[in-house]
């Protein structure tokens, strides 16, 4: 399950970011602002993406920058998430 | 009046200049901080008559900004997305002799500027050092210091274009900025009390004159996003928190609030405009956010760089029923709607927008060719297509160049077109404007491949445009074609 979760992730984050990225080389350290270069736009477009995919709802201490911007961070945010849920 | 001397009248004020990254600046406290960078510039023997700053979005680069204008240099701000290429041309275009910058920009550019034909010096703000880098060859010395600036001087040179070759910066003056500084005033009526808050790029024409220099002339204060990226909750959290009373933003932005779900929990009411322009605005979702923002009042505001650069504003009491327009010439400015043959068109025609005022730019810095197609009779020709209504109020209707307008940034196809053809790889290309909800338009990319050329892929064009280009000029999609459409003449046909 969290290795689905996180692969899932790192297709979105493909998806949306402009550079090329090789999904092996998103770590959980991984800045999407600094190390990807995501923008206002991409950034948007991606807490979309997570609350589409994963059917879970993000308020505004989740889209909090220091949350959002390292892939390691978002990876167990939404895994909480999904707990909740179930 | 001269840019510093909007400083130097309150150099001993305790109001509030700036708010950024949770500290507080009066006037008093920038004047002091200013004038230090200033004397040590001055004392470094490397404060050439342009001078670049290299900040992001910072107290630093207000410090920096008002110390340069102490000393009376010119101010050439260079974006932080600049790419090596960018930087180096900006140098030898605007005879850099030093940079200001800080932290991991000045990193940056000290890896770009490693491989300078002459020596650049790197002003540190932070930390109080210069570095010399680049060839031993020193091609601009220090300035002298006593030159005095007079009004009709150039105090900022703007990028409008040019990211590899024939760079163009925007000459504009102390009398230029002044004047646009006080129409703006006048139009919206703003007072000392205001409080602004600034997302936009602070280098950017539209920040940089309507928003930065109009409240510091005012007296009043502004509040600096220290977010790298801007987002629908941080900006409603900097206007509760702050009490800011106007914003300025491009139409991205304001989509970007209109889709943010809670944005009917926070209290706006402090909030008494916001400005937007530079790009499309769909009219039912400026409709929409007319109504989500009872309290707020929304000013559609046209203008370019070349016209200091605000030329008409919509004000919120015809917000509605002018909706579309972007209102009426702002005091001080003239504008006319002329045919081919330079004749007024009659209302309802659609025509060339030219512009006439103290605020049209001195012309393009080192370009004298192109200022002459520019500036015709004193009158600025815009390049944007427009008509008036039957009660003069204006309306853009296209362009005349050929423009990309991205989230509010102006993107010239040639400039990209240019570096495709670069690569080796590429024979043709033309890049057009796609489409985009957010952004207004994007750039894509139409390519014809060289033959027997090794094998080149998306990927690596990409890659290729990413080492040379900011990211708001990489192309999102590329195209292979097997030939370009052509007009008669043999011009790429772009639409």
């Amino acid at each position: 399950m969290v290795s689905e979760v996180s692969e899932k992730i790192k297709m979105i984050i493909i998806s949306k970011g402009k550079k090329e990225v090789d999904a092996n080389s998103i770590e959980e350290q991984t800045n999407l602002i600094d190390d990807l270069g995501f923008d206002s736009v991409q950034m948007i477009e991606f807490i979309v993406s997570l609350e589409e995919s994963f059917g879970v709802s993000l308020d505004d201490a989740d889209v909090d920058l220091d949350v959002l911007s390292k892939y390691g961070v978002v990876v167990k945010m939404i895994e909480k998430k999904i707990a909740k849920k179930v | 009046m001269l840019i510093r001397d909007i400083l130097l009248e309150r150099s001993s004020s305790e109001t509030l200049a700036v708010f950024y990254a949770g500290k507080q600046y009066t006037y008093r406290a920038l004047y002091e901080l200013s004038s230090g960078v200033a004397e040590k510039l001055r004392a470094s023997g490397r404060a050439t008559r342009n001078i670049g700053i290299y900040l992001p979005n910072s107290i630093e680069y207000v410090i920096a900004y008002f110390a340069l204008a102490l000393l009376g240099r010119t101010i050439v701000p260079i974006g932080i997305q600049a790419k090596k290429i960018e930087i180096l041309s900006t140098a030898e275009y605007c005879e850099l002799g030093l940079i200001i910058t800080k932290g991991k920009y000045k990193n940056d550019l000290c890896e770009s500027l490693e491989s300078n034909p002459y020596r650049v010096g790197v002003y540190d703000i932070e930390f109080d050092t210069t570095i010399a880098l680049g060839a031993v060859v020193e091609r601009y010395q220090g300035y002298s210091n006593t030159f005095e600036p007079v009004e009709d001087d150039t105090a900022i040179l703007l990028h409008t274009s040019g990211t590899t070759s024939n760079p163009k910066r925007v000459m504009l003056t102390h009398a230029n900025l002044i004047s646009n500084i006080r129409s703006n005033i006048e139009s919206l009526e703003l007072t000392k009390e205001e409080r602004s808050l600034i997302a936009l790029p602070m280098f950017f024409g539209y920040c940089n004159t309507a928003q930065f220099l109009t409240h510091m002339f005012l007296g009043a204060s502004i509040v600096i996003m220290d977010s790298p990226i801007f987002l629908p909750h941080i900006f409603f959290e900097f206007i509760e928190r702050h009490k800011i009373t106007n914003f300025t933003g491009v139409p991205s932005m304001l989509l970007m609030l209109l889709s943010y779900r809670n944005r009917g929990m926070h209290d706006v009411t402090a909030l008494r405009y916001i400005c937007f322009g530079g790009g499309v605005m769909p009219i039912d979702k400026l409709k929409e956010l007319i109504f989500a923002f009872p309290t707020v009042g929304f000013v559609h505001t046209y203008g370019q760089t070349e016209a200091s650069p605000r030329a008409t504003a919509l004000l919120p009491r015809d917000a509605l029923h002018k909706i579309g327009s972007v209102g009426k010439p702002i005091p001080g400015v003239a504008l006319r709607i002329i045919d081919d043959e330079g004749n007024d068109v009659v209302k309802g025609e659609i025509g060339e927008i030219i512009l006439h005022g103290p605020n049209v730019m001195k012309g393009y810095y080192k370009r004298p060719d192109v200022t002459s197609t520019a500036i015709i009779d004193g009158w600025l020709h815009t390049g944007d297509l427009g008509r008036h209504d039957v009660d003069n109020y204006v309306y853009l209707t296209g362009r005349k160049k050929n423009i990309i307008i991205s989230g509010g940034m102006n993107i010239y196809p040639e400039e990209i077109e240019e570096v495709l053809l670069g690569h080796e790889g590429v024979q043709e290309a033309c890049v057009i404007g796609e489409e985009h909800p957010i952004l207004g338009e994007v750039p894509s990319a139409i390519i014809v491949l060289s033959k027997c050329e090794k094998h080149v892929s998306v990927e690596m064009l990409k890659d290729f445009c990413m080492s040379i280009l900011p990211q708001n000029k990489v192309p999102v999609r590329f195209t292979i074609a097997t030939e370009l459409s052509k007009t008669a003449t043999g011009k790429i046909r772009r639409y």
